[in-house]
């Protein structure tokens, strides 16, 4: 077993009887292989459900939202900026809350795995070493773990909580240097924009990338708005477009990069592609990292007079 | 109902034949399997166990328009219903937990005083040639929902792989039609004997949700049961299961204006969404996920089978595939069955 699962059983069972908190936020095996489920526990005896692999990448984070006990969570590096920003959008009361932070050695990508397999259902699947063997369409297929990560784990800067009320032992993954890897170049705009064309072509407006962001909270979407109808619910071309536009810009400098719109996908639109270019403008621009520094304001929301200008100015 | 064989090399032609004349939909590999329009035998994938996108969305389409208007034109010529199609198809190699979700969305959309025009022109002129599977899915579990691995339901002409050669039932008078008069040499009776123990085999392996028929009869006692707290916190009230349901059939009409000239579409809704039941008066029924969630299995495990007389679930395991949220809806039904005995 993985040294980590003991000593997250070990912490909720503490939290609890300790009285703590009234709730711990894990994972367990989920219904299908590659993706684990959340895991609700509230008593010591449900503890043992509680599970650690390379298949937790759902961000818990998203079930903290209205929920008014005391929560002990497990956070990865990208959970645990997106509880900072939350936190900094006083969407959590922090006394509630017991981050418990882990060392993150990447998460696989179901879509990758599947693609590996010719396009056939998984069956099942099982890390050994740092291969992950997969059966699927009746035949077993293997692969480096490295390879099958999602890209947002590849590309992580910060895989070890950086904020937490206590930091399990484990090792991360080595850290990317920030802005290593950036597969749309900024120079080829066309491409760009048929790069993104091609990802919202396939989306069916079901609102699950929304949905499991912990950052996508607004009481009312303006997707859902009718009174004016600011985005057609038609799954075409332009209001597909225009929903994911939109849902990029309203988490412009708040994204924390945890890749679970991506994971949520029933279709595969690789919703990141849009919001690794803002991650990367707001970098850049203002020295942002989100969900980084829980001390920091949030760029949006606070100004300086040495704030470069020249995007108003360029086409 | 006539039973034959089919060498495997006919199928290019009978597929080619069939593209000259109709729309030919069947599974296609990429990524992932998905049903598309083909015009030969060569780009079909039958080794499939089951497509990411349910085969509904070519019988009822995700975004569809139901009349045009131009407020500007003279009075009689403002509104203009939209055209609706009825190019004959065949959708081919459909699970039978789709051919028999077919069987379920004709209930709603064809039954009763006032038929669906768009969704009956489409229907009526598809024909429906079924494919036995030969291997489950881990998220299968259609032996649950009264289907099967050779459950011929909605199918016109339904097929077993058995080697170099197909088994053939013929289903149906449009299946009769489908094949034009092409012998279909009788099978072996150890072929036949073959394919129905495979499928028999099959279904006898699959998981086994029981207690969902009893469910509709105790609707009230399940409504007001504890267990929907539990199951709708895990839940994060998305439309992934609903839009790859091949069962759901919710819709939204929405007016798509742009300065007076536009189109009254209907697109595919979900009750997973608060706003599928906001009232103007900003009251929600359903505010709450659990309640939410409480509705979608409800409408298919009570009151679909106490309007239409069947589940209106086809245990394709689709849903648990999606969701994003890791929920698995066998294991909901498992509470839910366990709910029901404790309280008699």
């Amino acid at each position: 077993m993985n040294p980590l699962v003991s000593q997250i059983r070990d912490t909720a069972r503490r939290l609890l009887a300790e009285g703590r908190v009234e709730l711990v936020l894990g994972y367990e095996t989920g219904p299908v292989p590659l993706r684990n489920a959340p895991c609700f526990v509230r008593n010591a005896n449900e503890v043992d459900s509680l599970t650690w692999d390379h298949f937790c990448s759902l961000n818990l984070a998203v079930f903290l939202h209205g929920n008014p006990r005391r929560i002990a969570i497990l956070a990865k590096g990208c959970d645990s900026r997106a509880i900072v920003n939350m936190l900094k959008e006083r969407r959590l009361v922090r006394e509630n809350l017991a981050i418990v932070g882990i060392p993150c050695r990447g998460m696989i990508d179901r879509a990758k795995v599947e693609r590996l397999a010719g396009g056939s259902e998984i069956e099942a699947a099982r890390i050994v070493g740092e291969k992950i063997i997969v059966v699927a369409g009746g035949r077993m297929v293997e692969a480096p773990v490295e390879e099958m990560l999602r890209n947002a784990c590849r590309e992580c800067a910060a895989p070890t909580p950086t904020y937490y009320d206590l930091l399990l032992d484990g090792t991360a993954r080595s850290p990317v240097a920030v802005g290593a890897i950036d597969e749309l170049p900024q120079s080829d705009r066309t491409k760009r924009w048929r790069r993104f064309e091609a990802e919202a072509a396939k989306c069916i407006r079901c609102y699950a990338c929304r949905n499991v962001c912990p950052l996508c909270y607004c009481r009312e979407c303006c997707a859902d708005q009718s009174n004016p109808r600011w985005i057609g619910t038609s799954p075409n071309p332009s209001d597909n477009e225009m929903f994911l536009l939109m849902r990029a810009l309203h988490l412009a400098g708040r994204c924390v990069d945890c890749g679970a719109c991506v994971d949520a996908c029933p279709v595969g639109v690789d919703v990141r592609c849009l919001f690794k270019r803002l991650e990367r403008e707001v970098r850049e621009r203002f020295g942002h990292i989100s969900g980084a520094d829980p001390n920091e304001k949030p760029p949006l929301a606070t100004f300086s007079t040495t704030d470069p200008e020249d995007f108003l100015t360029t086409v | 109902m006539r039973r034959g064989i089919l060498a495997k090399e006919r199928l290019g032609d009978l597929i080619r034949r069939w593209a000259g004349e109709r729309l030919v939909v069947a599974p296609v590999r990429h990524d992932t399997v998905e049903f598309e329009p083909v015009s030969s035998a060569d780009e079909i994938e039958l080794g499939y166990r089951n497509t990411r996108l349910p085969a509904k969305r070519f019988l009822f389409r995700p975004s569809e328009a139901l009349l045009r208007f131009d407020l500007k034109a003279a009075p009689e010529r403002r509104v203009t219903e939209a055209a609706t199609e009825s190019r004959p198809m065949v959708l081919f190699a459909v699970r039978p937990c789709e051919a028999r979700s077919f069987t379920l969305l004709d209930r709603v959309f064809l039954g009763g005083d006032f038929p669906d025009p768009y969704y009956a022109n489409r229907r009526g002129a598809t024909a429906v040639v079924g494919l036995a599977c030969a291997a489950f899915a881990p998220t299968c579990f259609c032996t649950s929902v009264g289907g099967g691995p050779a459950d011929r339901t909605g199918a016109d002409l339904f097929l077993f792989d058995v080697g170099e050669v197909f088994l053939v039932d013929v289903v149906s008078k449009r299946g009769e039609e489908l094949l034009a008069g092409l012998p279909l040499p009788e099978a072996q009776p150890e072929t036949v004997e073959r394919a129905d123990r495979a499928a028999a085999q099959l279904a006898a392996a699959m998981t086994v949700v029981p207690g969902l028929d009893q469910i509709g009869p105790r609707a009230e006692e399940v409504f007001g049961d504890s267990c929907w707290q539990k199951i709708g916190e895990r839940c994060i009230a998305c439309a992934a299961c609903s839009f790859l349901c091949p069962t759901c059939h919710c819709f939204d009409i929405q007016d798509e204006v742009l300065d007076q000239i536009g189109r009254r579409v209907r697109n595919y809704d979900s009750c997973m969404f608060p706003l599928f039941t906001l009232h103007a008066s900003g009251h929600n029924p359903r505010a709450e996920k659990s309640q939410r969630v409480r509705q979608r299995l409800m409408h298919k495990f009570a009151y679909f089978p106490e309007h239409f007389g069947a589940m209106a679930c086809v245990g394709c395991g689709r849903c648990i595939r999606a969701c994003p949220a890791a929920n698995d809806i066998r294991q909901w039904l498992r509470i839910l069955a366990a709910s029901c005995p404790e309280r008699t």
